[in-house]
């Protein structure tokens, strides 16, 4: 896999469009589950992705190297992730409705999870924006709280609040929504 | 140890097979991605590339508005009907004016002209 630096030096240098394949190439797969996992549908997450890197083009001339390219790529992804989460709440769509997201999810050929995965992203489904994201990256990715604090811009402490808050309505949730015996 | 039912159910979210996001992808999906990419920017980019164009035609369509509103405002027997009003008190006037979509004090320029 070519080093940031030299797809950079390549961008710059005016083979743009060959860098930025390769920008897709190393980072597309990786960007996909970050938002996938939060936002569940395949649909939703494909078009994030492509805002995300469409929004990656027209910044990338000016990218400064401060970061890696995937973490500046993460940040990207993660606004566009909660730009979504945050207009399906304001539009009362149905994936912020359990039983709705449930039928939409039954019929998602993408989405091969029992009925205890079903009720574990209701129950993600119905957490803030925010709480979501963290909650889906300490829960499935284990990432630390240092590196979402930068995508964020959220101090560790609050995201560790957070997390605790979300893992707690979670836990609630799952267990007034299944048998015991499962 | 006999295992409570709590003390299950409090580790239901700690389970592995949770842990792992049930979610697939079409086949082939992460092959085409770059092109997928490549075809998104191309098409959203001549959008960006029209923005003069765009704005002249907003500002044609302001023009447009401003004219009509100002053809409307000399022409309607609204005049009339301030003259008669414009004996009454000044707030009840603006307010009048306001209420049927007039500027209350692009009219009082006129009535002030008129007298």
């Amino acid at each position: 896999m070519p080093e940031d630096s030299d797809i950079i030096r390549l961008f710059k240098a005016g083979q743009r469009e060959e860098a930025f394949n390769q920008i897709v190439k190393n980072y597309g797969e990786r960007l996909y589950w970050h938002i996938r996992r939060i936002v569940v549908v395949h649909e939703d997450a494909d078009d994030l992705l492509q805002n995300t890197f469409v929004k990656a083009w027209q910044a990338l001339e000016r990218f400064r190297g401060d970061s890696g390219l995937y973490t500046w790529l993460y940040r990207i992804a993660t606004n566009e992730v909660i730009t979504f989460l945050n207009k399906k709440r304001q539009a009362q769509q149905p994936d912020c409705d359990p039983e709705a997201l449930s039928g939409r999810l039954a019929a998602d050929r993408n989405f091969d999870g029992d009925r205890l995965q079903m009720v574990l992203q209701q129950a993600i489904a119905l957490l803030p924006p925010k709480q979501r994201l963290v909650f889906c990256e300490r829960y499935y990715n284990e990432t630390p709280y240092e590196d979402i604090s930068k995508a964020m811009g959220t101090s560790v402490g609050a995201l560790k609040a957070s997390y605790h808050h979300a893992y707690g309505k979670v836990l609630e949730y799952v267990k007034a929504h299944i048998d015991i015996d499962y | 140890m006999i295992e409570t039912e709590m003390e299950k159910n409090d580790n239901i979210l700690d389970r592995a097979e949770l842990k792992k996001a049930p979610f697939s992808v079409p086949e082939g999906y992460f092959d085409g991605l770059p092109q997928r990419v490549a075809a998104r920017i191309a098409a959203e980019m001549p959008q960006r590339r029209s923005t003069p164009l765009r704005r002249w035609w907003m500002a044609a369509a302001a023009a447009c508005v401003a004219a009509v509103v100002m053809l409307a405002i000399h022409l309607t027997p609204s005049a009339a009907d301030t003259t008669a009003a414009a004996e009454e008190d000044e707030e009840l006037i603006i307010e009048y004016l306001a209420y049927n979509g007039l500027s209350g004090a692009y009219l009082y320029e006129e009535l002030a002209e008129a007298e």
